[in-house]
């Protein structure tokens, strides 16, 4: 769905300003408006798109959805509820003493009630490189990290819309016909399913000794792994990528920890995410792992945080969130 | 909003409410043609539970606060503020399951004839009344608006 | 047995084209004829345990069954049909009391179809019912031999105020009552409809001889109460509830024997009503134990009216004999409010079959000869004639009032109302359509919100054919045809039934 009308009238205070526009965020945006009908609710979001369904990305990229139907609440539910949705707007700093937040072009809003909902975002691994033009250069920068990776073409990862999108044009402009994906959790294989219904080879590197560790028992696990190998693919256990081959600036291939190596010519890194809270100064509002919230969410600051979750628990939350 | 009831006391296991929601969900409309003809298997939205000589026809009951719409990580089981009426958008419905997981009363049924997707009672939204009311040879099933906060005892 | 000398009686043609394998059949047939093959995605139907039901082909939404009658190819004799072979085959077989149900379905003449009955032309003009008042109300009681009023002239206008005290009096709303029949032979949901349809259009049902059952007692209003051999659920309770009284002697059926429910059929629900013990037999003995004589009934009769308060109409129901118009005025001279006569062709839950189609007369001639009689004798306004037995149309009903009924009784046309086919297997107590049964999966088919309504409708409809013909004879009111013969005639009837049946043959005139 395209991003509509940023209607953010005057700068008065704003009643509940929300950090991120998808599951959580709107569910708490439903559950304000049936207890307070009346005072501003405003969305700010750092993505273009204007709203859809995580899940449905990997959908998206295997052409089994259109990119008008992937969206998660539609236009009637922002005017049913009145909100307000600022797209494109990155929050980069909360001032907690002054109840204030500072958005990336410097606009500054005031907020009554700050609800912190803006998910997690990717883990990128420090790996080494070596290879030709990674830089202007054209000497080898030596690794890649969370800072960086995105100077080579042809590795991604996969938490948004966007990432999706420039994956599907990749692979058309290019003719991939085998991807890598590090990591065999939830998100490495939702992307796996996406790419072997493109009738894409895929190969899955992960460091335990079983796909979807985290999720499922063994016996689970080699269900789900017998299901994938049957389909011409390969799935490294135990092992993890140790050296990633650039050439001219493209992926090339790697080597794994056995020394094995591969040619490849995309490689999508799916190990986790983390909370994505880079604008939380940790002297003002304590953080740990994630926000540091008490029994009613709130943080030390007395601000409104939602931990990111996997989408599982995030479903279970917000139905009880809401009761 | 009026919904679907069921007189358990005058249910008597026949299914012809399963029948003619098969015939109302299938392609041509048509009994014989929907069953002989169709190839793809129609799931009945109604389900009519048995034990010993005790039955009743249980469908969607539209909850006021649906689970599934909650659980819905796609967007595709909406709840119409206007009519109450719960419906699922095929076109959205990604077959994840969770909302045949949630639902409490257990019918919501998995669609795997063409897509996997589920498929649940629409109340008919283009009828009169329901087919299954329609239909039902002994009049077991209803459509009536009860007061639901007030429990109907008989 | 593997040597098969009963042929079943049906057979069922399936369509393949329309059957679409949904099972109804398979589900609701409590014969288990239909089965449901897995492997090739079929129905199979078995025909030799059809009983004609019909359950089945009125459920199938695609109207894909058709159940036929199938005639067992015998060499042609008309001495010993088929069902005289079938007959000895069976007894053979089993060495007991062949048994049957509803109404005797032999070919005797049925004199409903040689009556034919009159209309204006010229002179008396018919009346519309629906622009003039037409009244079918009926009284059922005892009527006055005199009736004395007190004049008053004191205030200067005339008044009159009635001083004889009537006898307790039924009054229904058109001349139709429901006949009896047992809770126990037809289940409850079927005598709820028939108690709430009775109700709700102003007329009586009769609880037979399975006492009242507790959750029936709203309607008492519109009871008549039975007290019969086995005396099953009498007390004064009972007694007091009912708004009439029937002392049965015998029912048309079965003239001379009295009734059997297995001790399978009586629930727990079943022993409450009728007061007696769970699982055992109900028999009532063909007579009344205590009811040897004319003057034995005739002190039942007081002792009734006595235990009741002389509130209620006291009346005795027999089955037509062959000297029943004596019968019918000794009950009379009894003290009976009302004499219910029951026909030939009256019905019943199970009989065995040699008497039900062997004993008793048409209902016709009975009701003829006992009013004939009780007018002869001066005493027909001391009762009211009530004919059961194959009561099958309006048109029937009128010719009953016309040769001397009240009112009428219906029972298999109220059953066949509610669904009924005749198969004749109530006695089996799995009766396809929820009626003739005590299972309780089979029970629940007769829902008494649709019983009710379809009785309701049965009787509206039979109210308004026979306004409809009293219009069209230029009557306006029921009264005027009680016991007018003349306004019948008979046709292809000889003069003996003629005079029997006291009409002339069309065509004669006065």
């Amino acid at each position: 769905m395209k991003a509509k009308n940023n209607t953010i009238k005057e700068n008065k205070i704003i009643d509940y300003m929300i950090i991120g526009n998808s599951a959580a965020g709107l569910a708490a945006a439903e559950g304000i408006r049936k207890l307070d009908k009346d005072r501003r609710i405003v969305i700010f979001t750092e993505e273009e798109h204007f709203n859809y369904s995580k899940p449905l990305i990997t959908y998206y990229l295997a052409g089994k959805a259109d990119i008008d139907k992937i969206y998660f609440k539609d236009e009637k539910f922002y005017q049913d509820n009145d909100l307000e949705v600022k797209t494109k707007t990155r929050v980069e700093d909360i001032n907690a003493d002054n109840l204030m937040i500072r958005a990336e072009n410097g606009d500054e809003y005031k907020f009554g009630k700050l609800l912190i909902a803006s998910g997690g975002k990717p883990i990128i691994p420090k790996i080494k490189t070596s290879g030709t033009g990674l830089n202007q250069s054209g000497k080898s920068i030596g690794f890649i990290d969370s800072t960086n990776y995105k100077k080579i073409d042809g590795i991604f990862t996969l938490t948004t819309l966007d990432d999706a999108i420039k994956i599907k044009k990749y692979i058309k402009k290019n003719e991939i016909e085998n991807i890598s994906i590090l990591g065999g959790g939830l998100i490495g294989l939702k992307s796996a399913e996406a790419f072997l219904e493109l009738g894409i080879n895929i190969n899955i590197i992960e460091l335990a000794d079983r796909i979807l560790a985290a999720t499922f028992d063994r016996e689970a696990s080699s269900i789900i792994e017998n299901a994938i190998e049957d389909r011409n693919s390969k799935i490294y256990k135990n092992n993890t990528i140790e050296e990633i081959y650039v050439k001219n600036g493209k992926i090339n291939g790697f080597r794994l920890k056995d020394s094995e190596e591969t040619s490849c010519n995309l490689l999508v890194i799916a190990i986790g995410v983390s909370p994505n809270i880079d604008f939380v100064d940790p002297g003002k509002i304590k953080t740990g792992r994630g926000i540091i919230v008490d029994d009613h969410m709130q943080t030390s600051y007395h601000l409104l945080k939602r931990q990111p979750l996997l989408p599982v628990y995030l479903i279970l939350w917000i139905m009880t969130a809401k009761r | 909003m009026k919904k679907i009831y069921i007189r358990e006391e005058y249910c008597i296991g026949c299914r012809l409410c399963e029948i003619y929601c098969q015939v109302k969900h299938s392609k041509s409309k048509k009994i014989i043609k929907a069953f002989k003809e169709e190839l793809v298997d129609i799931i009945p939205r109604v389900l009519v539970e048995e034990i010993g000589y005790n039955s009743f026809a249980i469908q969607c009951r539209h909850c006021a606060d649906a689970p599934c719409v909650d659980a819905c990580i796609s967007g595709a089981m909406k709840k119409n503020k206007n009519t109450g009426v719960v419906t699922c958008d095929e076109d959205k419905c990604i077959g994840c399951w969770s909302c045949i997981m949630v639902c409490p009363y257990g019918v919501i049924r998995r669609n795997v004839s063409d897509k996997k997707i589920v498929s649940k009672c629409d109340l008919c939204e283009d009828e009169d009344i329901p087919v299954c009311v329609k239909n039902c040879p002994n009049e077991a099933l209803i459509f009536k608006e009860i007061d639901e906060k007030i429990q109907v005892t008989r | 047995m593997a040597l098969k000398l009963n042929q079943s009686e049906f057979e069922i043609e399936r369509d393949p084209e329309k059957c679409i394998s949904c099972q109804v059949c398979v589900r609701q047939c409590s014969n288990d004829v239909h089965d449901f093959d897995s492997d090739n995605d079929t129905i199979f139907s078995d025909d030799s345990s059809c009983v004609g039901c019909h359950r089945c082909e009125s459920l199938c939404p695609t109207g894909a069954l058709r159940i036929k009658e199938r005639e067992t190819q015998f060499k042609t004799n008309y001495n010993w049909s088929a069902g005289h072979l079938q007959n000895i085959y069976r007894q053979a077989d089993a060495g007991g009391v062949m048994l049957t149900a509803m109404g005797s379905d032999k070919p005797y003449p049925i004199y409903w179809d040689h009556i034919l009955f009159n209309a204006s032309q010229v002179t008396n003009p018919s009346i519309d019912p629906l622009r003039e008042p037409m009244e079918i109300k009926t009284f059922i009681g005892k009527k006055s031999d005199r009736l004395e009023f007190e004049t008053n002239n004191a205030s200067g206008k005339n008044s009159f105020k009635l001083k004889s005290k009537l006898s307790p009096q039924l009054e229904l709303s058109t001349p139709i009552i429901f006949s009896a029949m047992s809770y126990g032979s037809i289940s409850f949901n079927a005598c709820k409809s028939l108690a709430r349809a009775s109700q709700e259009f102003g007329t009586y049902y009769n609880t037979g001889e399975g006492g009242l059952h507790k959750d029936l007692y709203k309607y008492a209003g519109n009871t008549i109460v039975q007290v019969a051999s086995g005396r099953f659920g009498v007390d004064i309770d009972y007694l007091k509830k009912g708004a009439a009284i029937e002392i049965k002697i015998g029912q048309g059926a079965k003239p001379g024997i009295g009734g059997h429910l297995p001790g399978e059929k009586v629930t727990k629900d079943i022993s409450n009503t009728r007061m007696i013990p769970e699982g055992t037999d109900a028999i009532s003995p063909a007579p009344h134990h205590d009811i040897y004589s004319i003057e034995d009934l005739s002190q039942l009769i007081y002792a009734l009216k006595e235990a009741t308060e002389w509130t209620k109409p006291v009346g005795v129901k027999v089955s037509a004999v062959h000297n029943i118009a004596p019968i019918a005025s000794g009950i009379v001279r009894a003290g009976a409010d009302f004499v219910s006569i029951d026909g030939l062709r009256g019905g019943t839950g199970a009989a065995p079959q040699v008497i039900r189609d062997n004993i008793g007369i048409p209902i016709e001639l009975a009701i003829a000869s006992v009013d004939e009689r009780l007018r002869e004798e001066g005493i027909r306004h001391r009762a009211s004639i009530l004919a059961a037995g194959s009561i099958r149309s309006s048109s029937d009903i009128i010719k009953a009032i016309a040769l001397g009924a009240d009112a009428v009784y219906i029972g298999t046309a109220a059953l066949i109302a509610m669904g009924c086919h005749l198969c004749q297997k109530c006695y089996t107590g799995k009766c396809n359509w929820g009626i003739a049964t005590q299972d309780p999966y089979l029970t629940k088919r007769l829902n008494p919100d649709i019983g009710t309504r379809r009785l309701l409708n049965l009787l509206r409809a039979w109210s308004l054919e026979v306004k409809e013909i009293l219009g069209g004879t230029g009557i306006n009111a029921i009264e005027s045809l009680r016991g007018n013969r003349e306004h019948l005639r008979g046709i292809d009837l000889s003069d003996r039934e003629l005079s029997i049946l006291g009409i002339k043959h069309a065509g004669e005139a006065w």
